[in-house]
């Protein structure tokens, strides 16, 4: 399972929940690009790592479901 | 769209980068047809990334086997046998073929399984059926395979990647020739399954165009694993004796193998494709030329993927048939962005790189 929280006023991805092998050696990584800023956008626009796991990061496209943001 | 043409878009090749466009196109309404003579999903669900990743996965088993013991466990005999993980392998393919068709036929484009060659601008003419379709715009993406044009004796005894991939028995000894990403990953492949693995390259040191200190540190862990390097010579000549070939370097070392494979680089799929009867024009090194929208010198026809030569990535494809539906299809020129474009050598270690200044790369 691969998840981004994204914010869907500005685009933001707010949060990266991954559950799968060697998932530990993602995280790093997402962080960077989280304390960076990234946007929704700006993952969609970076080509993947063929083929890995980690390729979903970028090519992740469905939207799963919509909710207010937790008071 | 006019109707003056049997389609508004035809894709010549079924790999990435075509299925990719004609997904795309035929979501957004544009009547769409895709021509692949043999199995949807191209170098990279038949003969490349996909069933490497297979291999890749299966040859590492070994060296955990052996760090097994330090944590605790007893590890029985293993064995391995070849042609169940060649079965395996190519069961997974035939579901990804068949993904890949159903991509296309699910948007409502066409399946055409031809050959398809252009004989004119908005012609194509299909060669099994022997009939002529016309379109008003034209892709090809018929991608690459890979070079036998080596010019030493007894080369027809060699192997490529291509048949690599469908060995009937696992080779005990194997000699690899080149120094590029495919030699480095099945000679990783070849060594982790129990072959004797020798690589032959011409340059100094294997993995050109990487960061120097990566490409030391990757041969010294070749060495260190067992893997004989024999550089800077070239093959001379190899004949066969027996089940074995016997090759000999410009160096002159000897050495003698069950399977002799080259990696010396790939091809564009160029040939037979009547590029002579629209006057595409072809790059110094035979590919097909393309602008920064992947258009070729004649405006109705774009081509993109390997056969364009820019970066030769699955994922490179895909994004260059992206921007291509998005230029033609969508009402917003894009242009592939060929930058910062992180790889990955599915070595044992991996080598994963990503640079800003990397001329050429995997």
């Amino acid at each position: 399972m691969m998840k981004l929280v994204i914010d869907a006023k500005t685009d933001r991805v707010l949060g990266c929940h991954i559950f799968g092998p060697e998932a530990g050696e993602m995280a790093q990584l997402v962080a960077i690009s989280l304390k960076m800023g990234a946007t929704k956008a700006q993952f969609d626009g970076t080509v993947s790592v063929h083929p890995t796991m980690a390729e979903e990061l970028v090519t992740i496209r469905t939207k799963a479901y919509t909710r207010a943001p937790v008071a | 769209m006019t109707g003056r043409f049997d389609y508004d878009l035809f894709v010549i090749g079924g790999g990435s980068g075509g299925v990719r466009a004609a997904r795309m196109a035929a979501e957004r309404g544009v009547r769409t047809a895709i021509a692949e003579e043999s199995t949807f999903g191209g170098t990279c669900v038949n003969l490349g990334c996909i069933p490497k990743k297979f291999l890749v996965y299966a040859c590492a088993f070994p060296e955990e086997f052996e760090d097994a013991a330090g944590y605790g466990w007893t590890v029985g005999d293993a064995k391995f046998d070849w042609p169940t993980l060649i079965a395996n392998k190519d069961k997974q393919i035939a579901r990804l073929n068949g993904y890949y068709r159903r991509a296309v036929e699910r948007a409502g484009g066409l399946i055409i399984e031809d050959r398809a060659v252009l004989k004119d601008r908005h012609t194509v003419h299909l060669v099994r059926s022997g009939r002529d379709v016309t379109a008003e715009t034209i892709l090809i993406a018929t991608g690459g395979y890979p070079s036998r044009m080596a010019d030493f004796e007894g080369a027809e005894h060699c192997i490529t990647s291509d048949e690599a991939f469908h060995l009937k028995t696992l080779p005990k000894s194997i000699a690899i020739i080149g120094g590029g990403y495919i030699a480095l990953e099945f000679a990783h492949i070849f060594h982790g399954l129990g072959a004797a693995v020798t690589l032959i390259y011409r340059g100094p040191k294997v993995l050109r165009g990487f960061d120097e200190d990566l490409r030391d540190a990757l041969q010294e862990s070749m060495r260190q694993k067992g893997i004989r390097l024999i550089l800077e010579t070239a093959f001379t000549k190899c004949h066969c004796e027996g089940p074995m070939i016997h090759g000999v370097t410009r160096s002159g070392e000897a050495f003698e193998a069950e399977q002799i494979m080259l990696a010396i680089g790939r091809r564009p799929n160029t040939q037979d494709l009547g590029l002579e009867n629209t006057g595409i024009k072809l790059t110094p090194r035979g590919h097909i030329e393309v602008d920064r929208y992947s258009r070729t010198s004649v405006d109705n026809i774009y081509a993109v993927g390997d056969v364009t030569g820019r970066l030769e990535l699955t994922p490179v494809a895909l994004h260059e048939a992206t921007c291509f539906v998005k230029t033609v299809y969508g009402g917003e020129p894009a242009a592939p962005d060929h930058e910062l474009i992180a790889t990955a050598v599915f070595t044992r270690p991996e080598i994963p790189s990503t640079s800003t200044r990397r001329a050429s790369g995997p």
